[in-house]
Formats: structure tokens, C-alpha cells, sequence
């Protein structure tokens, strides 16, 4: 049972910028709780609410993308599992859905 | 949603980058960046890996994924996808698959000829829209203007 109030709750949230493949973005606001596939759940509904992303079709949102954490000038994967402010999320930071399906084009030669 | 606008000079970019990979017998695939007055800024090519067997192919690596989420600004977007058929531009079944950028509006532009078809411009080329989770192609003509225009 939690021992804290909602005032203590808020100062321990904090507010991520989440972006689609595309570049669609949105701000969440993230606690203790959340891990990278709950934010994925939660920003992919959001997303796909207003027709910024498909919905998947067989696949759970999870299983279509996995979180990517902008360090500089790279991006860190980010576990499924991983319990976003133990990675060291603070106010401000940017994640990107990235597609964990095969981004292939092709054409037959013959 | 007005159409998006792509300066002339993009293209020609992009048509140099399609044959640099054509000259090789490969396909090649970009991202069209625009900002929120839906004209185009440039095109990114992320790394990616092309092959010819059993039929040609292109794909994003999983390096070439990030460098496409690092690449855009905060007021930009990817738009459209753009790559490159050996023979005659339309949608196969794989390009119908990938889920590079699928999202209500998006265009997806196929260039036959290993590029050379840009030579001739945007009419030779295979325009796509998506629209309800479908790509629809949209012909040469007052219907294409309405989704895509080449800046004069």
C-alpha cells in the first residue's frame, strides 16, 4: 500500500517528449512506475487515437516498437522491462518509437 | 491536408543518390523531410542494405532506424518514403508490407529505372497515398496535384 499522497506523487513525475517513426510528438508524463513497454502501450494508443500511427493489426504495440532514448548523438535501446526514471529519464528527454518489424522494399527483377 | 510541395532541386538529389545505387544493380530507399508547411526540406538516405537475390530489395538497418529518428528537427516530419524499382514503378507486395511509414496521409514514391525515371520527373514515377491503413495509388493529373507538386 502507498504511503504517499498525490502531491508527493507529482514531484516524483516527470514530463518525456515521445515521437513516432515520423516525427509525430507528444509529451507524457512518466513516475516511478512506468517501465519503457507501459510508455510504448500508452503513447502508441495515443498516437494511433488520432491517426498519427496505425494500429496494429496481429501485434501487441510492444511487439511493433521498441523505445529509443536520445543520448547526444545517439540513441539508447531501452529494455522492455526497463523502469524509466532507475534508466535516468529526466525532465525533458526525447524517446522515439522505432519499428522492430523488417523495413524492407523490394521489387521482382524478371 | 494541402499537398506537399517538393523543390526541384531535391529531387534531383535524390535521383543522383537512386543511381549512385542502380549503377550497382541495387535499390535504394529515403525519407522525405518536411516542416509543418508541408514543404520539403531534404531527404534522408540511413544506412541501409540492398541485395539482389532472389529478386532486389532494400531495407533500413536497425542503425539506419535510429539515424532516421535522430536526423529530424522538433518541427519535422517524414512525409513520404521514396525508393527506387529496377523496372517499372508501382507497389509491390513487399513495399505494401513495410511498415517504415505508414500513417494517415503519408505518400510512398517509386522511381523505376534504378532512378533514372526521375530524369523524366515525378509524373513517370509511382505516387502512393495512404489512406484507412490502404496504399492508394494516385495517377498523373489533377489527383496526384492535390497530394504531391514539384516547386517550379
Amino acid at each position: 500500500m502507498s504511503h504517499q499522497n498525490d502531491a508527493q506523487r507529482l514531484t516524483q513525475c516527470i514530463g518525456v517528449i515521445v515521437r513516432t517513426p515520423a516525427g509525430a510528438t507528444s509529451a507524457f508524463a512518466i513516475d516511478e512506475q512506468d517501465t519503457a513497454d507501459r510508455l510504448i502501450e500508452r503513447a502508441a494508443d495515443w498516437f494511433v487515437t488520432r491517426d498519427l500511427l496505425e494500429p496494429g493489426r496481429a501485434l501487441a504495440a510492444d511487439e511493433r516498437f521498441r523505445l529509443g532514448l536520445v543520448r547526444g548523438t545517439t540513441i539508447v535501446d531501452l529494455e522492455p522491462d526497463a523502469e524509466l526514471l532507475a534508466e535516468g529519464l529526466v525532465e525533458g528527454d526525447v524517446l522515439h518509437l522505432l519499428n522492430r518489424e523488417p523495413q524492407v522494399d523490394g521489387h521482382c527483377l524478371r | 491536408m494541402s499537398p506537399l510541395v517538393i523543390p526541384r532541386f531535391v529531387l534531383e538529389e535524390v535521383r543522383v543518390r537512386l543511381e549512385d545505387s542502380g549503377v550497382v544493380g541495387v535499390e535504394a530507399t529515403g525519407f522525405v523531410v518536411a516542416g509543418p508547411d508541408r514543404v520539403v526540406r531534404h531527404v534522408i538516405f540511413p544506412d541501409q542494405r540492398a541485395g539482389r537475390s532472389p529478386d532486389c530489395w532494400v531495407q533500413v538497418t536497425e542503425q539506419g532506424k535510429k539515424e532516421l529518428a535522430l536526423a529530424l528537427g522538433p518541427d519535422e516530419t517524414y512525409v513520404a518514403r521514396i525508393h527506387s524499382h529496377p523496372g517499372c514503378a508501382f507497389h509491390s507486395d513487399l513495399d505494401d508490407r513495410n511498415p517504415g511509414l505508414r500513417h494517415e496521409g503519408a505518400l510512398s514514391i517509386v522511381v523505376p529505372f534504378f532512378g533514372l525515371g526521375l530524369r523524366a520527373g515525378l509524373h513517370v514515377c509511382g505516387v502512393y497515398v495512404r489512406r484507412a491503413c490502404e496504399w492508394l495509388h494516385v495517377r498523373p493529373g489533377p489527383q496526384r496535384d492535390e497530394v504531391i507538386r514539384v516547386a517550379r
